[in-house]
């Protein structure tokens, strides 16, 4: 499939959004399974944001996709725009949903060239689409790269399932001289985070893996917090030493 | 097409580490007491593999959360009304998968919950005790975590375990705590200054009290008559200081 002059159908489409830019509605693309959009959304500009979102988030569940296993037939992945377009909606669920969702970037690169290729990317996607998840987003990421946006996943779990990826990623028999470098971020509910920026922190950590070597995975900083919950010795001491303190205090006054 | 205004209700998620320190029985008698005072009230039994409102309140259930996650049912079918401002929103008992949803369950009940929840001022959740997956989201899903503890040293410790993870994890910063079976009013303000004290040392968060509940024979009595002790014993210490808690509730 020749991605280089826009198809009948992306014309269709960005005509349709021409026209509806006249108007007080938001058009927004749903893109399917494959690499194209399937459908144009018109939204009244009046329903607010959240509720948009809400809907899309439904909408996306309904048709969940463990992406299409790529690799096995002359399509592309799908790319950055299409991946930020993902990111969006799913940014739009943690909100909705209160859960996180993880991104999980990789890049592969033969020894001595430091450049991949696509033919690898696609040995790599078909590699890994028998284990993705349910709901799991697959995309292509620059020329070398693949990106995995895995919903409801906290960074201990994002992390668990890039180790198992590259475990299999090292048994596969494409792997021979190849290097891989895996980027996880994560976004919280909590968090006001824009698309560009989760990808920037997963690119950023991407590259640490990257400049580490040796198969690496690095996660951005809040990943690390989620070791730090257990109740330290001083806390119990605090906890535990001062209402006894106190209540004999009292009962001798009283 | 318009734009639909909908009602926003304040949700509060109950939970307090520990099992047994009386969660459910606040939950039951703080939405009676808000509902006595014209507000509507949804109450979810948030123990979802371990349900036990429907037995404080002697309900006989014949749905419950579980049917609308397995079975696709709408979950106003499960509602359960006790007085015609109070609903119950009733969990399964002795069914482990429950207790573990996956993210798919999560997603479905998150959506379920809002289609249902407009309708009503308050929407409290009793969640079950520990720090599980499901309580962890029913505390981030709400506006306001409710914490309740007792003056033992377990409870003070799980209290702490729990509101640390909620803090250090999921970024919540506002806890309200309820002191419960105390046996003074200045034991419960100690308990309350001293785990006030480790928050803000250790946690930099500084928590609100939502009162003391005093130890009260009336409490288990009415337990043991699966009925509110509000209705069972409304002049006793428990349920004077129930409805004080519901003002403030109101207040928040």
């Amino acid at each position: 499939m020749s991605r280089k002059a826009p198809s009948d159908t992306a014309l269709l489409y960005r005509s349709l959004e021409e026209q509806a830019s006249l108007h007080p509605v938001r058009a927004i693309r749903l893109t399917g399974k494959k690499h194209g959009p399937f459908g144009l959304l018109l939204v009244d500009d009046t329903i607010p944001g959240p509720e948009v979102a809400s809907a899309l988030a439904g909408l996306r569940l309904a048709d969940q996709s463990p992406t299409p296993p790529c690799g096995q037939t002359d399509e592309e992945l799908p790319d950055k725009a299409w991946l930020r377009q993902q990111l969006t909606l799913e940014l739009g669920r943690v909100q909705q949903t209160r859960l996180p969702s993880a991104l999980l970037l990789i890049t592969l690169s033969k020894h001595n060239t430091e450049s991949g290729s696509s033919i690898l990317t696609k040995q790599a996607a078909a590699t890994l689409a028998p284990c993705l998840h349910q709901g799991d987003v697959f995309s292509g990421f620059q020329k070398n790269g693949l990106a995995l946006i895995m919903p409801g996943t906290t960074v201990g779990k994002a992390r668990k399932r890039a180790e198992e990826i590259k475990s299999i990623m090292r048994h596969a028999a494409f792997s021979k001289n190849v290097k891989l470098a895996m980027g996880i971020a994560v976004c919280h509910a909590y968090e006001t985070i824009a698309p560009d920026q989760l990808l920037a922190l997963a690119e950023a950590e991407l590259s640490r893996a990257a400049e580490t070597g040796s198969d690496a995975i690095c996660q951005s900083a809040a990943a690390h917090s989620e070791d730090s919950c257990q109740v330290t010795v001083e806390e119990r001491a605090q906890l535990w030493m001062q209402p006894r303190k106190s209540s004999r205090a009292a009962g001798i006054a009283a | 097409m318009t734009a639909k205004t909908k009602r926003s209700p304040k949700t509060i998620c109950i939970s307090s580490g520990k099992g047994g320190v009386g969660k459910t029985s606040f939950s039951v008698n703080v939405a009676t007491a808000l509902s006595q005072k014209g507000k509507s009230v949804l109450l979810i039994d948030g123990d979802l593999g371990l349900a036990n409102v429907d037995v404080v309140l002697g309900l006989n259930v014949r749905h419950t959360i579980r049917e609308t996650i397995e079975e696709g049912r709408d979950l106003a079918s499960s509602l359960v009304e006790i007085n015609p401002k109070f609903q119950v929103l009733p969990a399964s008992s002795g069914v482990p998968e429950m207790a573990n949803l996956s993210y798919e369950e999560q997603v479905f009940l998150t959506s379920s919950l809002e289609e249902i929840i407009d309708r009503f001022d308050y929407v409290l959740i009793d969640t079950a005790a520990g720090i599980g997956d499901s309580v962890l989201w029913f505390n981030t899903w709400s506006q306001v975590n409710i914490v309740i503890l007792t003056p033992d040293p377990t409870s003070l410790t799980d209290a702490y375990a729990l509101i640390k993870v909620l803090h250090t994890r999921h970024d919540r910063k506002h806890f309200h705590l309820l002191i419960n079976s105390v046996q003074s009013k200045k034991e419960g303000q100690d308990v309350f200054a001293n785990m006030s004290m480790v928050l803000e040392r250790f946690l930099k968060i500084t928590p609100l009290t939502l009162g003391t509940m005093p130890q009260d024979k009336s409490v288990s009595m009415a337990i043991r008559q699966q009925k509110p002790f509000l209705l069972g014993a409304p002049d006793s210490k428990a349920s004077l200081e129930i409805i004080a808690v519901a003002d403030r509730i109101i207040a928040l």
